[in-house]
């Protein structure tokens, strides 16, 4: 018996390829095209014996089931934003699962540009300054006006106080005369 | 043991036109003349009769390939109802790249191994091509039942001893042999539809089929198989007297 001639004698029969056929490989084609015939309609007969009924049954359940798995209506309207919030989430994800080498190497570069931008001004700053690291400096206006002298005690001697305005401030001038001074030696 | 290992998914797949569908069998929709196309699209757009319409045009078809596969009724009746329920739960997705009931089937055999699988009873064992050549001896009959499978169709025995021989065989080969003799899938349809290549498609229905022969030859007014190395003509004349 002769494996590969069958099944030449095969794909002749399913219409694969055409081969030669001696009277026994025309009874073989013949044998295998009654088979077929035999469980083709065998099934089909099975399946008409089926009772019309049952697959009116069928079909109710599955009306029923096609009703309960059908998805409910979205009725309130503060659920948009919600699903919007959740597409712009979903999209933001996907955007920076894309770039997550990009946007690593950029953080720590930003790190690193921040962090040595802080060393170089503390350096540079009196530590003592107000305003370091509590906001903006407040600046204090100084007053120039002259120290006001309510009494000068000048022993061996007379003094004198003058305060002399100009457009620089106010300058307080003091003037001290000894009383021994001999004038001309 | 088996191992399907082989889903039924894959190309467009043209199946051939058979007759369970009882012809002219009333709709109660009336919709007989529409295509299935505009069905689907009426379909997808939440018309419900259309897919009535689509069910009562396959469901005896459908059904046919199911219990080809899981060889009981009420099995075959679960497959199908879960078929059609899942092809419109997903009929938005379906493109009309293929024919509805071309799309219907796959479901409908994915379906079917599935069930196989999931109640999983003693299967016999498999031949595939590597055993081949331990087989040689035992080629193709040329004969099965005489002639007239119509008129033996009408034989309740005959109806059993097929039904008995489908159910000896294992999965695989019951499903390769459903989807040729039902649907007429060519060998490529099949390979690509069970994720198997051509030659072990071939395998599997060169094996159903003689298996399915030596069960029913002796059906054949008592017909002996005749020994292998003698000729068939002289064995079966033999046989006769």
């Amino acid at each position: 018996m002769n494996i590969d001639r069958d099944l030449e004698l095969m794909e002749h029969a399913d219409g694969e390829a055409a081969t030669e056929l001696d009277s026994d490989g025309q009874r073989k084609v013949d044998a295998l095209h009654e088979l077929g015939e035999l469980v083709r309609g065998r099934l089909e007969l099975a399946a008409d014996d089926v009772p019309e009924a049952t697959f009116a049954s069928m079909w109710r359940e599955i009306d029923k089931q096609i009703d309960i798995a059908k998805p409910t209506p979205v009725v309130a309207p503060a659920r948009a934003p919600a699903a919007s919030d959740a597409g712009f989430l979903t999209r933001l994800g996907r955007f920076l699962e894309r770039y997550r080498s990009q946007i690593i190497t950029g953080a720590v570069s930003a790190g690193a540009v921040a962090a040595l931008a802080l060393i170089l001004r503390s350096g540079g700053a009196d530590p003592g300054t107000p305003g370091d690291s509590h906001g903006p400096i407040k600046v204090q206006r100084v007053s120039h006006r002259p120290a006001e002298i309510e009494e000068l005690d000048t022993p061996d001697g007379t003094s004198s106080v003058f305060n002399v305005d100009d457009e620089d401030g106010s300058t307080t001038v003091i003037w001290v005369t000894p009383e021994d001074t001999v004038e001309g030696i | 043991m088996t191992s399907p290992g082989c889903r039924a998914y894959g190309g467009d797949i043209t199946p051939r036109q058979v007759s369970v569908n009882k012809g002219g069998q009333p709709s109660s929709t009336g919709r007989e003349a529409v295509d299935d196309r505009d069905l689907v699209l009426a379909a997808q757009r939440g018309d419900r009769e259309a897919f009535r319409t689509l069910f009562e045009r396959y469901h005896r078809r459908a059904y046919a390939l199911a219990v080809g596969v899981v060889r009981n009724q009420e099995d075959a009746l679960d497959v199908v109802q879960d078929a059609f329920i899942k092809a419109h739960k997903y009929l938005d997705k379906f493109e009309g790249n293929s024919s509805f009931y071309t799309w219907l089937y796959r479901i409908v055999m994915n379906l079917a191994i599935d069930h196989l699988r999931k109640h999983r009873r003693v299967s016999p064992v498999e031949l595939d091509e590597t055993h081949l050549a331990q087989a040689a001896d035992e080629g193709l009959l040329p004969r099965v039942l005489g002639g007239n499978p119509g008129r033996a169709l009408m034989d309740k025995e005959i109806r059993a001893r097929i039904d008995a021989a489908l159910a000896l065989l294992s999965e695989n080969h019951r499903s390769v042999l459903v989807m040729r003799e039902l649907e007429g899938l060519s060998y490529d349809e099949m390979a690509k539809a069970m994720s198997c290549s051509k030659g072990t498609i071939m395998s599997r229905l060169f094996h159903a089929r003689k298996k399915m022969q030596r069960q029913l030859v002796d059906l054949v007014d008592g017909v002996v198989l005749p020994a292998e190395a003698e000729s068939d003509d002289a064995a079966a004349s033999g046989s006769r007297s």
